[in-house]
């Protein structure tokens, strides 16, 4: 799988949520997904998902939060 | 230009021009001060953990003839007393506490790191980037060194290059990195930095993104980007992005950047910000996401059968394969490009045929190389030999010197192995052409229907000569056969009867002149024919029946031999003893004893000297002398001093050891000799008898 004409946003206060650009591919370059032609709020599509992928994306996401809590950088 | 050391038990208050103890400096910190190496110099440094912060102070080199080379000496080889071992700088104080700050720092150009081990503790964060090995270099160079730094999810790397505006990238090869590299540019406009990563590990457990950290991570001051990087031959692990960009400063979309020959294995392979900064080639991706605007590429795989060996080959036995060589049947063996490619692995094997993907060459033998299951065997060869051959078991008929993978080495104790390039020969045949006689790295099969499996492999000189104790052969490679493993004592005791009667015959006799060993006794040192034959019951019979038209050569035993005994035999020189004679006092019985011999004969005659009543007389502290006249006894044709035998019992000899005629007697007669035996002031005359001479 590979992404073509990838690129994050940051979308305009006051929302907080961020928006993904690209096309999904194969190796061929055929389009097998896409994030829309807008771009897709990570926020929205978070929700959307089932608790068992969530959970193990928060775990994930908690190493980072607790590195960050110790170095001062987040509380 | 000097060359300067390092040891952990040198001093900082010695010149550190030299490797010993009283010599070399202590510390890193003195060698790269501001009163340590400057421009042009080399500075080693001894196997040892070397603790601290360092920062460079030296001069800041000014152009490639400056070039500071800085490189550790694992093996100990310039140093005495010390053990091999890595080179370690490390910011830990000790092995749990660090001082949490970048390990070295380096600012300057035209640097090389070599055979170095970088272990640090920095933490990453936000503009941190947890640099473990901070260089800020043009025309950086580091090998063969190794970069562990501690990892977070954000920008934390062990080994951060920064190359200084619009100058040279590093060239970095054969090198680990856990914990990350940065490439970093200070570019001014978009240009060529021609910075190069070839033959590298990179381990980075991290699982942050390609926009924070990457296993390699390449990023620029501004959105001005560099390219022109060649990343070939490198193995990557990684839990987030193999290689990535740090935020939006990615790599020159004008002069692309290449990935080739690479194998990606992490959640992203390659993630960047355009499709035009690069290409990618020959790459193996094992990712969740290969790539990341980046197009597909010639040649590169997804998900193919790859597996790299991480010494499951030892554990389960079949194998000896390098760390992370891919396993038998791997893709990846063979399938990359040579284009833009180093041309050995990682650990400076040559590649096969074509470039294996990944940083480690590998077998391509079905069945690998066991040098322990069969045919070790030892033989006993004289150092020195030339033109030696020897027949090795392979197991496997039908190769030849040109067999794909076949390969043979020899190593002497001690030292490095050495290729034994093989050539094609005929066995049995004496072709002159050379193709049948002894060739270095001459390889056949011996017979492959009565003794399949039997080669024959000429060894080279070099192999053989003195100074080794032993050098063991490595015939290996080829489909079929686990190959062979001999090991060669070099010793003397593998003489041939040849050689050994070389050593004899052909010896300078000069200097052997002790009348009790052998050579003294041949050379009759002390005027005595002493004879040999007693004396050489124990000499090798390989001595004493080597054909003497063998050893002619001028000046040597052989030669000496040749021409002092055989000589003997072969002229009508003989040598006779006769005797005892008994001669009178006075003669009064007139002339009593005649002796017929050859002008050519040497005498040898043994006397008693007796009185009138036929007794013996002593010659006990007399002095005698044989008076040699004409037959008429009116001249002396010789005066001649007879030695004593048996002085109570008046026996004498004269054993002049040379013929009459070079005692001066020189035509044929008859002559009469008289003793006259000489006491105080009284002289008593025994004899004549009388020598009928013959001419011959």
């Amino acid at each position: 799988m590979n992404l073509q004409n990838f690129r994050i946003e940051k979308e305009p206060a006051p929302s907080t949520d961020w928006k993904v650009y690209g096309d999904i591919e194969d190796d061929a370059g055929n389009i097998l997904g896409t994030f829309g032609q807008d771009g897709t709020s990570v926020n929205i599509w978070w929700v959307q998902q089932d608790e068992f992928f969530q959970s193990g994306i928060v775990q994930q996401f908690a190493m980072i939060m607790a590195q960050q809590i110790i170095s001062g950088d987040a509380e | 230009m000097a060359t300067y050391y390092v040891r952990t038990d040198g001093s900082d208050t010695n010149a550190g021009t030299g490797p010993a103890t009283n010599q070399a400096w202590q510390t890193i910190t003195k060698a790269i001060g501001a009163t340590g190496i400057a421009p042009g110099d080399t500075l080693y440094i001894a196997p040892g953990v070397y603790r601290g912060a360092f920062t460079a102070a030296f001069t800041n080199p000014t152009s490639e003839g400056q070039r500071i080379t800085i490189a550790g000496n694992p093996t100990a080889s310039l140093f005495s007393g010390v053990n091999a071992g890595p080179v370690v700088l490390t910011n830990y104080t000790n092995t749990t506490t660090s001082t949490g700050t970048t390990g070295l720092t380096i600012s300057k150009n035209f640097i090389t790191l070599n055979d170095l081990c970088f272990i640090n503790n920095v933490a990453g964060g936000a503009s941190l980037y947890g640099t473990g090995v901070y260089l800020t270099s043009s025309s950086l160079i580091v090998n063969r060194c190794l970069s562990q730094n501690r990892e977070t999810n954000l920008e934390a790397y062990g080994f951060h290059v920064t190359v200084p505006s619009d100058l040279i990238g590093p060239i970095i090869t054969n090198s680990i990195f856990i914990g990350g590299l940065l490439l970093a540019t200070q570019a001014t406009a978009s240009y060529n930095c021609a910075g190069v990563v070839n033959d590298c590990l990179f381990i980075r457990t991290s699982t942050a993104s390609a926009t924070s950290s990457a296993a390699l991570t390449f990023i620029n001051s501004t959105t001005i980007k560099a390219g022109g990087y060649t990343i070939a031959n490198n193995t990557f692990y990684s839990g987030g992005t193999c290689i990535g960009v740090f935020g939006s400063f990615g790599l020159s979309t004008t002069i692309p950047s290449l990935f080739t020959n690479n194998y990606f294995r992490g959640s992203t392979g390659i993630s960047m910000t355009s499709t035009a900064s690069q290409n990618e080639t020959y790459n193996i991706f094992e990712c969740v996401t290969d790539r990341v605007n980046v197009n597909t590429g010639t040649g590169s795989v997804s998900k193919p059968q790859h597996a790299l060996d991480m010494h499951i080959s030892k554990i389960q036995g079949w194998s000896t394969l390098p760390f992370l060589a891919p396993i038998t049947g791997s893709y990846g063996i063979g399938a990359g490009t040579t284009t833009s490619a180093p041309a050995t692995d990682m650990f400076g094997v040559t590649w096969l045929t074509l470039p294996t993907i990944g940083s480690t060459e590998t077998s391509r033998i079905a069945n690998q190389y066991l040098p322990t299951e069969r045919n070790a065997s030892t033989i006993t060869i004289a150092p020195g030999s030339t033109s030696q051959t020897i027949e090795l078991y392979l197991g496997a008929t039908g190769l030849t010197a040109s067999t794909s993978g076949l390969s043979a080495r020899y190593n002497r104790t001690r030292t490095a192995s050495v290729d034994i390039p093989l050539v094609a020969r005929v066995i049995g045949s004496t072709d002159p052409s050379g193709t049948g006689v002894w060739a270095a790295g001459g390889f056949a099969e011996v017979d492959s229907v009565n003794m399949p499996g039997v080669y024959r492999l000429d060894l080279p000189n070099a192999a053989l000569i003195a100074g080794a104790d032993d050098v063991t052969i490595v015939v290996r490679g080829a489909s079929g056969t686990n190959g062979a493993v001999m090991t060669i004592k070099l010793s003397s005791g593998g003489l041939t009867g040849a050689q050994t009667a070389a050593a004899v015959w052909d010896a300078d006799p000069t200097g052997y002149n002790t009348a009790t060993n052998f050579g003294g006794v041949i050379m009759e040192t002390n005027n005595l024919a002493n004879g040999i034959e007693s004396l050489v019951l124990d000499i090798p019979q390989t001595v004493w029946d080597a054909p003497k038209s063998s050893h002619t050569v001028a000046n040597t035993f052989g030669d000496y031999l040749d021409a002092k005994v055989s000589t003997v035999a072969d002229t009508a020189r003989i040598q006779l003893r006769q005797g005892p004679f008994l001669i009178r006092q006075n003669a009064s019985e007139g002339l009593i004893t005649e002796v017929n011999q050859f002008l050519s004969t040497v005498p040898n005659i043994e006397i008693v000297l007796i009185d009138s009543s036929g007794g013996s007389v002593s010659v006990s502290g007399s002095t005698l002398v044989m008076r040699v006249r004409n037959q008429a006894g009116t001249a002396v044709v010789n005066n001649i001093t007879p030695t004593v035998a048996y002085a109570d019992g008046g026996v004498i000899r004269w054993t002049p050891n040379l013929s009459w005629t070079a005692l001066g007697v020189t035509t044929a007669g008859t002559y009469r000799i008289v003793v006259e035996r000489t006491m105080g002031t009284v002289t008593t005359t025994f004899g004549p008898f009388l020598v009928q001479l013959s001419s011959g």
